[in-house]
Parts: C-alpha cells; sequence; structure tokens
C-alpha cells in the first residue's frame, strides 16, 4: 500500500452540519439490520436507482460483500484495506474481532458496535472519554475506543470495508458533537445520533459512507 | 455456566470489555437461567463488579445500556430478577 494511501483525510464536517439539521428536522425511516451470512431484507430511502447508489439506515451493498478466495483477513490486514478504499481510521481506534456466537450473545445482530454506555435514563450525561475503568463513556480511559466487529465481517474485503468506514465516519461525527458540546451528551441524544431508522443522522451517513466506498470498489473507481 | 463467561473474561483481561460491561453480561446471564452456583464460581473481582454494578442500580434506580447499531436495553429487570433470587454476598 502506498504512503498516500494511508494518509489521513480531515474528519466529516461537512457531513456534520447535514446531520444536525436533520436532527433538528426529526426525518425517519429505515429498518432492520442483517448478518454478512444472512441479510435480512433493507429497507430505506433509495436514491436514483439509474446509479445505483442508495442512502438509507442498512447497508444496501451486501450483495456486494463477497468471500475473500484467501480466507478472513486480520484486524490489521482489514485495517489497513479499509484506508487503502478510502476509511478514515484514527489511530485511537482499537477493532477487536468477535466470533459470530459470541458477537451475537452480547452486541445482537449488527455487523459491529461501539460506544458501550449505561446510563439511569436519557437525561444522564454520557462523556466522551471514561475517567476511570468504572465510568462508561464512548472511549475508555486509556484513551481507546473500542468497535467489536462481527468475525465473520473479515471474510470479504467489501464488507470489511462498508463496515470499518461506517462505523470510523460515524465516530468522528460524534467525536466532533461531544466535543461541541463540553464532551457530553445526554444519552438520548446520543441515542439519536447513532440510531437506525433516523434519516440523515450521523448512522444514516456513516451507511451511505460505506456503501460508496463499496461502489468504488465495484466499479473500480476508487 | 453463564454462556462464553470465559471467553468474555478473556476479553476484560486483554482490555477489550470493561469490567462493568462484563458485570453486565452476568447480571443479564444470571437472570435468564443461571444458578446460584453460576455465580459463586466467578473470580472474586468480577463477583465484585456485579455487586458494585447492582448497588449502583439501586442507588440511582435506573439502569439503560446503549451502544451503537442496537436498541437502548434495559438492565432493571434484570438487576432486579437478580436481587430477588441471588445472594450475592459470599
Amino acid at each position: 500500500m502506498s504512503p498516500a494511501a494511508l494518509e489521513k483525510k480531515p474528519p466529516p464536517t461537512l457531513h456534520l452540519e447535514r446531520a444536525s439539521i436533520a436532527i433538528l428536522l426529526g426525518r425517519e425511516s429505515g429498518s432492520g439490520l442483517g448478518r454478512l451470512r444472512s441479510p435480512k431484507p433493507v429497507t430505506g430511502r433509495l436514491l436514483a436507482a439509474a446509479n445505483l447508489n442508495a442512502t438509507a439506515s442498512y447497508h444496501q451493498t451486501t450483495h456486494l460483500w463477497k468471500p475473500n478466495p484467501g480466507g478472513p483477513r486480520t484486524i490489521a490486514e482489514a485495517r489497513e484495506i479499509a484506508e487503502m478504499n478510502g476509511a478514515y481510521i484514527e489511530d485511537d481506534i482499537h477493532f477487536i474481532p468477535v466470533a459470530d456466537d459470541i458477537y451475537d450473545q452480547r452486541f445482537g445482530d449488527s455487523y459491529a458496535s461501539f460506544g458501550q454506555v449505561k446510563a439511569k435514563s436519557n437525561a444522564t450525561a454520557v462523556p466522551w472519554r471514561a475517567s476511570s475503568p468504572t465510568t462508561s463513556a464512548i472511549m475508555d480511559h486509556t484513551g481507546k475506543i473500542n468497535v467489536w466487529v462481527r468475525q465473520s465481517i473479515l471474510d470479504s474485503d467489501q464488507a470489511i470495508t462498508a463496515v470499518f468506514s461506517h462505523e470510523t465516519f460515524e465516530i468522528e461525527i460524534l467525536r466532533e458533537v461531544f466535543q461541541r458540546n463540553g464532551g457530553s451528551l445526554p444519552a438520548g441524544v446520543y441515542y439519536d445520533l447513532t440510531r437506525a431508522g433516523k434519516a440523515d443522522n450521523p448512522h444514516w451517513q456513516a451507511v451511505d459512507h460505506g456503501d460508496e466506498l463499496v461502489w468504488k470498489i465495484q466499479t473500480g473507481s476508487q | 455456566m453463564i454462556p462464553y463467561i470465559n471467553e468474555f473474561i478473556e476479553m476484560n483481561l486483554r482490555g477489550e470489555f470493561q469490567t462493568w460491561e462484563l458485570a453486565a453480561y452476568v447480571v443479564k446471564q444470571l437472570s435468564k437461567s443461571c444458578l446460584q452456583s453460576d455465580f459463586d464460581e466467578l473470580p472474586d473481582w468480577l463477583k465484585a463488579g456485579v455487586r458494585e454494578e447492582i448497588d449502583s442500580y439501586k442507588a440511582c434506580g435506573g439502569w439503560i445500556i446503549f451502544r451503537s447499531n442496537s436498541e437502548p436495553e434495559d438492565y432493571a429487570p434484570y438487576a432486579d430478577d437478580v436481587i430477588r433470587k441471588f445472594d450475592l454476598s459470599n
């Protein structure tokens, strides 16, 4: 991989403004996530079908997530592949592969998850960074942002690109929103920013970003 | 035995799963179908973690877990179940 491919790009601030507007507008759409090996039907707001692009709460490119002939990638390889395909990944992001059966047990049927926090209610302040091992926050007390990834995602370079770029894109928007809000957000607001089914929120934009990178691989325009 | 407990403990030891997260997982599993012996067999530090989370819940009266790509999950019913059915003092 060339050094240029690994060069960090600026965080997606323009998308933040779109997200903020959408949050104020409260537009909603979308439904359930699927797994790499058994994707559920996807729904969402499709753009012009002619360009095969899409925008939604759920990935629209899962049919392009082909298993690698050489088998699964390591996390280090996956990170490089995602970056090579256009993902922006900060150094403090720590991807953790989790066997599918264990992932199901703890994280449900998503492809990846981050930002696990506990709160008394929607009004509880969620900090960006934990002050101690017993505090919950988006970033742990050592300065790492853990992203738990379903192991089977590592079977496909397209899935890796979609999922890694999705999660990191979303994290970078959140990083800025938290920063602008003094380092914390009410749990309910955090949920609104990251939940599926809310049009143009950071999660929605991250899905679009991940799918866009997969389409670039598909069309050879990367 | 609590499902996958050894794997989650290993993740905790590698810094990939905080103790509060592990304690929450234990509370949920205990409430679902586990036995007193499943709690008693846990390492002391994890039992302490469970007690700490339960005490925190008792003190504030709410316990919801949020994470990306999931709906928020209310842990209060799990915690109430564990408080009612388990002796956490050992």
